[in-house]
C-alpha cells in the first residue's frame, strides 16, 4: 500500500461499486465500516433470447448516471462524499465490461478519488461471508454464467470443482428458452423451471457428467431438449429430472471439496442459488457432514454493486487503487489468479 | 485498414480531461479489425477510428460515441448535483 495513502480515508468513508458483467448494470455504495448505503440494479431485459453483449453494454451506457444519481440519492450521500471508486474489471463480458470500467473512470477522474478494480467471483463470496457471517466456507457459485466450488486456501481461493463448458443457469435458461417459455412479470426462466419441476411425478434419466471435480451441462442440455422434442415426455417431469440430475452433481462436487478441505460452511451465492429444491439437496449434504449451510439473501446473491464496493474497500485496503494504465478489463480473469491479501495468514491446510 | 473516421468534439477543459483518462485505456485493448487513438488538442477531443471494413467501423464508433455519451451525462449529473 502507498505510504502517501491518507490513513483517515481507510478508516472513513465510502465506496461506489459498479457492477456490469453481464446483463445488468448496477450501483452500490458501503460504508468503510461496512454499512450498506445503496444497493440500485438496471437490468437489461431482451424481448427474445439471451444476453447479447453490444445491445447489454448499450443498455448500460444509456442507464449508467441515472442508476449513480440514484444511488447516491438513496445513500443520502454527495458525489463528493465518495472516498474511492470500485468496478468489476472481470470476469465477464467484453463490450459490458468496459462500459462499467470507463464509467467508473470518469467517476473517479471526476472526483480526482482512487480507482479499483475488483474480481466478480471473488465479490460474490466476499460479500456473502459479510452478510452471512460466514468465516471460511466451501462457496458453491452457481449463475447464468459462472459454475464455481471454491474455497480459501493458501493465500488464495482456489477452485476445486467448476464446469467445462456452460454455467448451469445458462443450462436451465437455455432449456426454457428451447421449450417454449419466455419470461414474463419479471419471474425469471430458472423460477418457472423450478415451479414446473415441482409438479413433476417421474424421473426420466438423463446424462450425469461429473469428470474429476469438474461438471458438464452441455450433454444434459441436448438430452433433455431432444427428448422435450421427440415428445412422449411431460414438460413438468422433464424439468423435475433436469433439476435432480443438474443439482446432484453440484452437490457432489460441492460435498468432495467439503470433504477435502475439511472446512465447517458451505456457501451458497448467486442467481440459481435461490432454487430451493439446490437449497434442500446441499442442506441434506451439509448436515450429513456436521457442517452449516448458509444462502445468500437474493438481494446479494443476484450481480450486484454493493458486492464490488465491499470487495472494493478489503482491496483498497491492502493493495491500494489502480493506475489509469492498469484499469483496463479482465474478462477471463480467473478466481485463482487473484491475491487475497484481507484474508493472508489464515488456517489453510487445504492447500 | 479500409475504413477510416476521425470525430472532433469541442468540451470544457474538465469534461475533455476525464473524457480523455475514461477512454485511453479503451484504446490500448487491441482488437484484429479496429484501431483507435484518442487525444485531445486545443480544447477538443479527437477520435481517430481505422478499420478493417464499414461494418467494423459502425461498430467501434457505436461504442466509443455511447461511451462519449454516458461520460457527458455522468459529467452533467455530478455537476447538477453539485450546484443543488
Amino acid at each position: 500500500m502507498s505510504s502517501s495513502l491518507d490513513a483517515r480515508r481507510l478508516k472513513e468513508g465510502y465506496c461506489l461499486g459498479i457492477e456490469s458483467t453481464a446483463d445488468d448494470f448496477a450501483v452500490g455504495i458501503v460504508s468503510f465500516d461496512g454499512e450498506i448505503l445503496a444497493n440500485v440494479i438496471s437490468a437489461y431485459s431482451p424481448e427474445k433470447g439471451g444476453i447479447h453483449p453490444r445491445e447489454a453494454a448499450r443498455h448500460h451506457a444509456n442507464v449508467a448516471a441515472k442508476v449513480i444519481g440514484e444511488a447516491l440519492e438513496r445513500a443520502g450521500l454527495k458525489a463528493k462524499d465518495l472516498s474511492i471508486v470500485a468496478f468489476a474489471q472481470g470476469p465477464g463480458l467484453g463490450p459490458c465490461l468496459r462500459t462499467g470500467a470507463t464509467a467508473a473512470r470518469a467517476l473517479a477522474s471526476y472526483l480526482k478519488i482512487p480507482l479499483v478494480g475488483v474480481n466478480h467471483c471473488i465479490a460474490h463470496i466476499e460479500i456473502g461471508r459479510k452478510v452471512c457471517k460466514v468465516s471460511d466456507p466451501v462457496t458453491l457459485y452457481v449463475s447464468g454464467g459462472n459454475t464455481i466450488v471454491t474455497a480459501f486456501a493458501g493465500d488464495r481461493y482456489r477452485v476445486f470443482g467448476e464446469t467445462l463448458d456452460i454455467a448451469i443457469g445458462n443450462c436451465l435458461d437455455t432449456f426454457a428458452r428451447e421449450v417454449g417459455l419466455t419470461q414474463k412479470g419479471g419471474v425469471p426462466l430458472g423460477a418457472m423451471i423450478e415451479n414446473l419441476a415441482k409438479k413433476g411425478k417421474r424421473f426420466i434419466p438423463l446424462p450425469y457428467t461429473v469428470k474429476g471435480m469438474d461438471l458438464s451441462f452441455s450433454g444434459l442440455l441436448t438430452r433433455a431438449t431432444q427428448l422435450f422434442k421427440d415428445g412422449g415426455y411431460r414438460l413438468e417431469d422433464l424439468c423435475f429430472s433436469l433439476q435432480e440430475v443438474a443439482f446432484s452433481m453440484l452437490t457432489e462436487v460441492t460435498e468432495r471439496a467439503v470433504a477435502h478441505t475439511e472446512k465447517r460452511e458451505v456457501l451458497l451465492t448467486g442467481g440459481v442459488a435461490a432454487n430451493r429444491r439446490l437449497q434442500d439437496m446441499l442442506r441434506v449434504m451439509t448436515e450429513e457432514r456436521g457442517a452449516e449451510m448458509y444462502v445468500v439473501p437474493k438481494q446479494y446473491a443476484l450481480d450486484n454493486g454493493v458486492m464490488i464496493a465491499w470487495t472494493g474497500i478489503l482491496r483498497y485496503r491492502y493493495k491500494g487503487a489502480l493506475s489509469l494504465s492498469e484499469s483496463g478489463i479482465r474478462p477471463k480473469w480467473r478466481v485463482d489468479e487473484v491475491d487475497v491479501p484481507w484474508r493472508r495468514g489464515e488456517r489453510s491446510d487445504a492447500s | 485498414m479500409e475504413a477510416e473516421a476521425e470525430v472532433r468534439v469541442k468540451l470544457p477543459r474538465d469534461l475533455l480531461e476525464i473524457a480523455l483518462n475514461s477512454l485511453l485505456p479503451e484504446t490500448k485493448v487491441l482488437f484484429p479489425r479496429t484501431r483507435v487513438k484518442v487525444e485531445s488538442l486545443n480544447g477538443e477531443l479527437i477520435l481517430e477510428f481505422e478499420a478493417k471494413d464499414t461494418s467494423a467501423l459502425r461498430a467501434v464508433l457505436n461504442s466509443y460515441l455511447g461511451w462519449l455519451k454516458m461520460i457527458d451525462e455522468i459529467y452533467r449529473s455530478l455537476e447538477r448535483q453539485k450546484a443543488s
